[in-house]
């Protein structure tokens, strides 16, 4: 058989370098992790970089990086396969995290406190030494060879009191916590994916901060670095820096009229 | 009529009080100057404004004399209306105020012009300041811009320019160059010179032109970091500032100084046109810009320290002739009290010093316990936490490339916490280093930590501890240990009273209410199709694919092949903690109530469980919950009656009651237990029970709170958001509400968002 499951396998294969500036040991952990068979859990706000990191260590690793956004309608036979008919035919085929151990890849479960609690006991045998993924249906237990890491990421910002992480849960990973890149690095990061000269890079990561340092007033969460990203582009295409800022970033964060008018006169005071 | 007549008049109209004869006097001697028809006008108000305060009629006869000479009688029915309405929000002396500057404050308004309150912006501003600093800085009012670091004082009225828009421009100019001193450290440089800076600025002759001259030079410093900070507020502010510094003008006919102050300022400022440079380079006395000397100094002006540039520029000034008026300009340049800035930094340091050594304390206690439970016992001397920690830094001195926090997160299985790490950076920046003993005094306590128990008897106080109270224990941080039932609590039952306060609130927020209620519907408990079940209301086709394939594979087919509508029960119980001191007295008093009853009315709609206590009291054994609501009592006339019954009482011991009602939320069934305290202020009881020492109580018994499963998430009323909330609260698990007004929205809509 030309085998699918290696031609499936080698599109979730990174080939090149994804660029990722680490904030503090994130890599070195990661590989430590990944070398003792341990299991990730990346936790941190909305879009500081976790899918990123993600992306790099299964480079690094030069390990292929299966990701399945967690949802609450998703079933454990999304996760670890199903038979379908084909021309009268029954065949198996894998889901994403079956595929994952049985090709020793990367199975990143991104939000994971969105999936229902029924569905994620499926991973608990992975995650602790035994390192097995039962498969009921084909009546088989796979052991999970030393390349196959489990990785799931969850924000812990939302703060849904529905939503949290059980500690059973938990404490089976190595966590590893990220946040809101350092200014310095986060006007690197800026000015290379957004393609902005160094100036307007700083404002736009201030102009973040600022939205930041509002949480406790009432605004959900900051601006993230993937918003100044696409803020950036916006600007890039030629928007105007105001209209870019109030519709890629403010409007974004919240419908308050208070909080979006104060947001306003940062942005008048920084450009 | 005549004077007596007059008098007589007014002794009628304020019958049945007999007003000493002195005062009336006094006022009626003003009113002599008056002509009749205006005396009868201003006589006409005394009934309604004496059964008000006493003092604030005779303050509006004497000040309505005046006010008479500048508009017609007609208005003054209009004027005492605004003077009713500032004294019920501001006193006595903000009537005062008021009446004082008729121009300004009542006419200025009336013909539109463009003056601005800064209560009118304060809300917007403290968002801005806190966006643009990242801190809690205060506002407060005070003639002219100044601050200590902790807080911004500003005037509390603009009217410099004739359109709204450029003064408020000119509030943000002005918070922000303060921001600027703030951040320069000026203050904290003052400190450590340890010279006393007043005595360094009365050691020149003019006293007033050192200090305006050290003010400009710390106005020029500030609006260059701008420059950088907020490049986009230094761009648009440039030419306001001009507006302000050409508002200096000479006093008497000697020009010199004056035009040399605009010179420096403008030049100051970056203003670069052709003008300016023309009018700097005919002035005969300010030739030294265009000489080495000259440039030198205005480029250390730039990047010197303001106490350095000084000597030298006050040398020059003081040659030249003539005085000046500042005049508005003196916005810009703002007041410098170091006093008071030293003693603000010194109360925070203190402040932070406890702080940091109680966490510090508790985390070394920590390590210690586990290191005895690793060791099985035997201690190792040596190879306790903080002897690894004094060492280790003895070491740093020497290869000075790392902080402090480096340091002890190097040491492996010292995981340190991550508000502790924050707090040690802070003092670090703020101190340069952390000091020795600050390692020290938490090494010591955590050694004392936990064989000091405390006996369990509320010395002296027991005679008056109710019987049927329950006990508590109170944390304290000093020792690192609890004080075992040190606390009482006794449960009591607000009496219902009947009025019109709840279908006041429902009529007051009609739209309000719809939005919640159509947001909570949704929330609502609601059917929902579970997929893959035996028995149900259609088949799953997903399923169904499946169980074909399985059964073409040769296994048995799954039989859930069904979809099946189930109801999808939001299982959570919700305890609403009010603070019930006395400070809550007055607006926020009244709009946690509205609050209450908006979310009451939006519970009833999704359906939670939920409770409602208030709490207050006095002394440890005195701590006092109010029922207003238990979890699973109906909503009706009795609990009403009992939000319209909640008023101020005393003090707030925060740790008893939110120790109570984790007890009884543990004790229910829900899956999803949270506890919500609203609250507004510092937690603050007679006794001891303040400062440091109470903020860690509050917050031991949040982290016990949630160490049983319970979430807790706490509401504060303020005008700013203090530093010791986050770490009170902890992270994300509060909101503050300056605008006690937007409470009741915003009280439903967290609750919102913590649940959905
Ligand atoms: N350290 C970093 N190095 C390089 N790029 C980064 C880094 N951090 C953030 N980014 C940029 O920010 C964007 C958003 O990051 P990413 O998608 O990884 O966020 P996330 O944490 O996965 O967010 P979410 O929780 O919403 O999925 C990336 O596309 C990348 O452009
Ligand atoms: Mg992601």
């Amino acid at each position: 058989m030309n085998d699918p499951f290696v031609c499936r396998l080698e599109e979730y294969r990174i080939a090149a370098e994804p660029f990722f500036l680490p904030q503090a040991k994130e890599i070195d952990i990661g590989l430590a992790a990944s070398a003792n068979r341990l299991p990730l859990l990346l936790k941190g706000p909305t879009g500081c970089g976790k899918t990123r990191f993600m992306q790099y260590l299964a480079w690094r690793l030069n390990s292929p990086l299966i990701t399945v956004s967690c949802h609450d309608d998703l079933s454990t036979s999304d996760l670890v396969g199903r038979y379908l008919v084909k021309n009268n035919e029954a065949f198996w085929q894998d889901g994403p995290l079956t595929l994952a151990v049985r090709a020793g890849a990367i199975c990143y479960l991104d939000e994971i406190v969105e999936a229902r609690k029924d569905t994620t006991v499926v991973i608990h045998p992975l995650t602790d030494d035994r390192r097995q993924l039962p498969v009921e249906k084909l009546g088989k237990l796979y052991s999970a060879p030393p390349e196959f890491m489990l990785a799931v990421s969850y924000n812990p910002g939302y703060q849904s009191v529905l939503k949290d992480l059980k500690p059973s849960t938990r404490q089976r990973f190595v966590s590893l916590s990220f946040d809101y890149p350092p200014p310095d690095l986060e006007k690197e990061i800026v000015m290379r994916e957004g393609g902005i000269d160094e100036r307007l890079a700083v404002q736009m990561v201030k102009l973040a901060t600022m939205t930041r340092s509002l949480k406790e007033s009432g605004l959900a969460e900051g601006a993230s670095t993937r918003l100044i990203i696409q803020t950036v582009k916006l600007i890039g295409s030629g928007i105007d820096t105001v209209s870019a800022c109030r519709a890629g970033m403010l409007q974004s964060l919240t419908d308050d009229g208070e909080l979006l008018a104060a947001m306003d006169e940062m942005i008048f005071s920084l450009f | 009529m005549d004077l007596f007549d007059h008098k007589r008049r007014f002794y009628a109209g304020v019958l049945p009080a007999r007003p000493n004869t002195w005062d009336v006097d006094e006022v009626f001697e003003l009113l002599a100057e008056l002509d009749e028809t205006r005396v009868q006008a201003l006589l006409s108000y005394v009934g309604a404004i004496w059964p008000v305060s006493h003092s604030l009629c005779f303050a509006y006869l004497t000040h309505g004399a005046q006010a008479l000479e500048q508009f017609p009688k007609e208005m003054l029915g209009e004027w005492v209306r605004q003077i009713l309405a500032l004294y019920e929000s501001k006193g006595l002396l903000g009537a005062r105020q008021f009446m004082a500057d008729v121009d300004r404050f009542f006419l200025g308004p009336m013909r539109g012009v463009a003056g601005v309150a800064f209560e009118e912006i304060a809300s917007l501003m403290v968002h801005y300041l806190r966006g643009i600093s990242g801190r809690s800085i205060q506002f407060a009012v005070a003639q002219l811009p100044s601050t200590d670091t902790a807080t911004i004082f500003l005037p509390g009225f603009l009217d410099t320019f004739p359109d709204k828009q450029h003064n408020v421009f000119l509030y943000k100019l002005l918070i922000s160059l303060q921001w600027r001193q703030v951040e320069s450290r000026i203050y904290c440089q003052g400190l450590a010179a340890k010279t006393d800076v007043l005595q360094l600025l009365a050691r020149y002759p003019e006293r007033q032109l050192s200090a305006d001259l050290f003010a400009a030079i710390r106005f020029i410093q500030a609006f260059r970091s701008l420059e950088s900070e907020l490049p986009g507020l230094a761009r648009q502010g440039r030419g306001l500032c001009l507006g302000l510094i050409q508002k200096i003008v000479p006093a008497g006919d000697e020009k010199e100084k004056s035009g040399a102050l605009q010179d420096l300022l403008t030049q100051g400022i970056g203003v670069q046109d052709p003008v300016g440079r023309r009018a700097l380079s005919t002035r005969s006395s300010w030739k030294f810009l265009a000489t080495d000397g000259g440039r030198k100094i205005v480029d250390d002006l730039w990047h010197g320290a303001a106490f350095d540039v000084l000597p030298e520029l006050y040398k020059i000034f003081s040659g030249l002739a003539g005085s000046y008026h500042l005049g508005a300009a003196a916005l810009l340049l703002g007041e410098f009290d170091f006093t008071r800035a030293a003693e603000t930094i010194r109360l925070r340091r203190e402040d932070e010093k406890e702080k940091f050594v109680a966490m510090l304390a508790v985390f070394l206690e920590q390590q210690r316990q586990r290191q005895r439970d690793e060791d099985g016992g035997g201690n190792v001397p040596g190879s306790s936490p903080e002897n690894l920690l004094l060492v280790r830094q003895k070491g740093q001195k020497e290869n000075n490339s790392r902080g402090r926090d480096a340091i002890l997160l190097d040491n492996e299985g010292l995981e340190v916490p991550a508000e502790l790490a924050a707090l040690l950076k802070e003092i670090q920046d703020d101190l340069g280093v952390l000091p020795e003993a600050y390692v020290q005094a938490a090494a010591g306590q955590a050694g004392r930590g936990m064989q000091k128990k405390e006996n369990g008897s509320l010395e002296g106080e027991n005679r008056f501890a109710p019987k049927d109270g329950h006990r508590y224990d109170e944390w304290d941080y000093r020792r690192a240990g609890y004080r075992k039932d040190w606390c009482m609590l006794t449960e009591k039952s607000l009496q219902p009273v009947r009025s019109g306060f709840v279908a006041g609130t429902l009529a007051k927020y009609p739209g309000q209410l719809n939005k919640l209620r159509r947001q909570f519907e949704m929330l609502r408990s609601r059917d929902r199709f579970v997929r893959r079940r035996r028995h149900g209301d259609d088949i799953d086709l997903d399923a169904m694919i499946e169980a074909l394939g399985d059964s073409s594979a040769g296994l048995s087919p799954s039989d859930r092949l069904f979809v099946q509508l189930l109801r999808d029960e939001r299982d959570i119980a919700a305890m609403f903690l009010v603070d019930m001191s006395n400070s809550t007295e007055g607006w926020v008093g009244v709009a946690v109530k509205e609050s209450l009853v908006l979310l009451a009315e939006a519970l009833e709609v999704v359906g939670d469980r939920y409770g409602i206590y208030g709490f207050s009291g006095m002394r440890r054994s005195g701590s006092e919950l109010f029922h207003i609501k238990h979890l699973d009592e109906p909503y009706g006339a009795e609990v009403q009656g009992r939000i319209a019954a909640i008023g101020p009482k005393e003090y707030t011991r925060m740790g008893p009651p939110i120790r109570h009602v984790t007890r009884i939320l543990q004790e229910t069934r829900s899956s999803v237990r949270l506890l919500v305290v609203i609250s507004d202020g510092k937690p603050e009881d007679y006794d001891d029970y303040k400062g440091q020492y109470a903020i860690e109580d509050t917050r031991k018994a949040l982290l016990e709170a949630r160490g049983c499963g319970v979430h807790a998430f706490c509401i504060t009323i303020d005008k700013a958001a203090h530093d010791y909330l986050m770490h009170m609260f902890g992270k994300g698990n509060y909101i503050f509400v300056n605008d006690v007004l937007a409470l009741p929205a915003k009280m439903a809509e967290m609750y919102r968002l913590i649940t959905s």
